[in-house]
């Protein structure tokens, strides 16, 4: 029997790795964006002075944070229908990488906003401003490079965690891998590619981070 | 203040309807009665469940799934004049999706068992014996040849349940029992030297024996032939009538034997 050589079964694989890095980029993209708007109505919400406010950004942090996104996964995927609401497999991964997500992305944020010096607030009221108003044109923009490093840090995270999607069914990069891997027996060679895969995808965020960051920066 | 933290409910209102507009989520609708076979024609589709890992069954080959069940499914599908659409499912939850209306049937190496009767229905389509895959050098022919041995599964098969079984009332030396998700993940514990001999379907069986002669050997019979069937939840009667309608045709018209003849160059159970 003809034995493939490592290019030769890589050349043969990694179009399918590919199709798989689509979804993983796929689920990174809309989790990111669904976490991100939700963590910042959580963060806002956690420093809110209505006290019931507070405690349900609070308890829904405590929830999401304490137990494990594969758990969450599950029970929106197989529990929810019990509860006669079925969601296709890519929608239940998006909302629970999101709901997941938007609990640490709310302490991000929330302890940016908090470490903006208070006297910025009071500056803002005194002039006139509404809370709202004050929140969103001067201290929101002032988060925007603190945040910065601790948001890529999660983005790096959940563009991983990802890869527990695979368990809904969705054949994302690390499925796919499994996929060839089954079929082949070639564990380290077809494994290799995919840790390749989503360093490429890490790597390609940290740039983009890196430079924005830059120019933050120079603008001040 | 009063208006800020009014404002931040309906923000966090906001939020979780967004979250459901962002993943374009839909409740599906429940299918009403038993308009089963109707809805299935409606659709023009019948969905299938299946766990790719168990070749030449039905396994992913080339980025498309592929097998026996997959052949004999779509020739079911031009029976009932529907395309046939194939998912495929982890093992340990591909019941609960079918109860929770993710696909139609699951087609996939099932064996019909009482306690799956309880949950579910079964339309017959094969028989099959396990087997014993032992690696390099060992023979395992029957069970008083388990002792002292690794033995590896398929988390929650018929072949998990027998070797549980075994250990428990005749052969209570037996190593170690060690069970896996996925089929091929069983095969590769005994092709790393952390087990010994696996028990499978016989046709999973050959398929690895063939494929790394060098690792594995079908060494003896582990289970008499066991009925495989098309499951169908309880509530679809007309759609169980239609299959067993097609599978019944299928046998009689030499299909069948055509598709069993090209994956095990026999019938398949014979």
């Amino acid at each position: 029997m003809h034995v493939e050589s490592f290019w030769e079964y890589s050349t043969r694989i990694l179009p399918y790795l590919l199709d798989g890095i689509k979804w993983t980029l796929a689920l990174t993209a809309a989790s990111g964006v669904c976490g991100t708007l939700l963590g910042l109505l959580l963060a806002l919400a956690r420093i809110a002075r209505n006290n019931l406010v507070r405690s349900i950004a609070t308890g829904y942090v405590v929830l999401f944070r304490g137990t494990p996104l594969l758990l969450q996964i599950l029970v929106i995927y197989n529990g929810l229908p019990e509860l006669g609401l079925t969601l296709p497999k890519f929608p239940s991964a998006v909302i629970a990488l999101s709901m997941n997500a938007g609990a640490y992305i709310a302490e991000i944020i929330r302890a940016a906003i908090q470490s903006i010096d208070k006297g910025q607030m009071e500056a803002a009221r005194s002039l006139g401003m509404g809370y709202g108003q004050a929140m969103r044109r001067i201290i929101l923009p002032q988060t925007f490079r603190r945040l910065l490093p601790p948001m890529v840090n999660e983005m790096a995270a959940m563009t991983k965690d990802t890869s527990l999607a695979m368990v809904v069914g969705i054949t994302e990069l690390m499925k796919a891998s499994q996929h060839q891997q089954a079929s082949s027996f070639r564990v380290f060679e077809t494994y290799a590619w995919t840790a390749l895969g989503y360093l490429i995808v890490t790597l390609t965020l940290n740039t983009i981070a890196t430079r924005y960051e830059r120019k933050l920066e120079a603008r001040g | 203040m009063k208006k800020s933290s009014r404002l931040l409910l309906v923000f966090l209102l906001a939020a979780s309807v967004l979250l459901t507009a962002c993943s374009g989520a839909k409740p599906t609708a429940p299918a009403a009665g038993d308009g089963s076979l109707d809805r299935v024609k409606q659709a023009g589709k019948l969905l299938v469940a299946v766990d790719t890992t168990y070749p030449p069954m039905e396994y992913v080959e080339n980025g498309k799934i592929v097998g026996f069940d997959v052949d004999l499914a779509n020739e079911i599908g031009k029976k009932l004049g529907v395309q046939v659409q194939f998912e495929s499912v982890d093992w340990d939850g591909i019941l609960s999706g079918l109860m929770a209306k993710r696909y139609d049937v699951i087609m996939s190496s099932m064996n019909i068992t009482e306690e799956r009767l309880k949950q579910v229905d079964f339309v017959e389509y094969a028989k099959m014996s396990q087997v014993f895959v032992s690696k390099k050098g060992l023979d395992v022919k029957s069970e008083k040849d388990l002792s002292g041995k690794v033995i590896v599964v398929q988390a929650d098969t018929t072949s998990h349940e027998w070797a549980e079984e075994v250990k428990k009332d005749k052969v209570k030396d037996i190593k170690e029992i060690r069970s896996f998700k996925g089929a091929t993940d069983a095969f590769l514990e005994v092709k790393n030297g952390r087990g010994d001999v696996i028990v499978i379907d016989e046709p999973v069986g050959l398929y690895y024996a063939k494929k790394d002669a060098a690792t594995f050997t079908i060494t003896g019979r582990a289970m008499d032939p066991e009925a495989v069937g098309i499951a169908i939840r309880k509530e679809d009667a007309a759609l169980k009538a239609a299959i067993e309608k097609a599978v019944k045709d299928l046998q009689a018209d030499g299909t069948y034997k055509k598709v069993s003849e090209a994956w095990f160059g026999k019938e398949l159970g014979k």
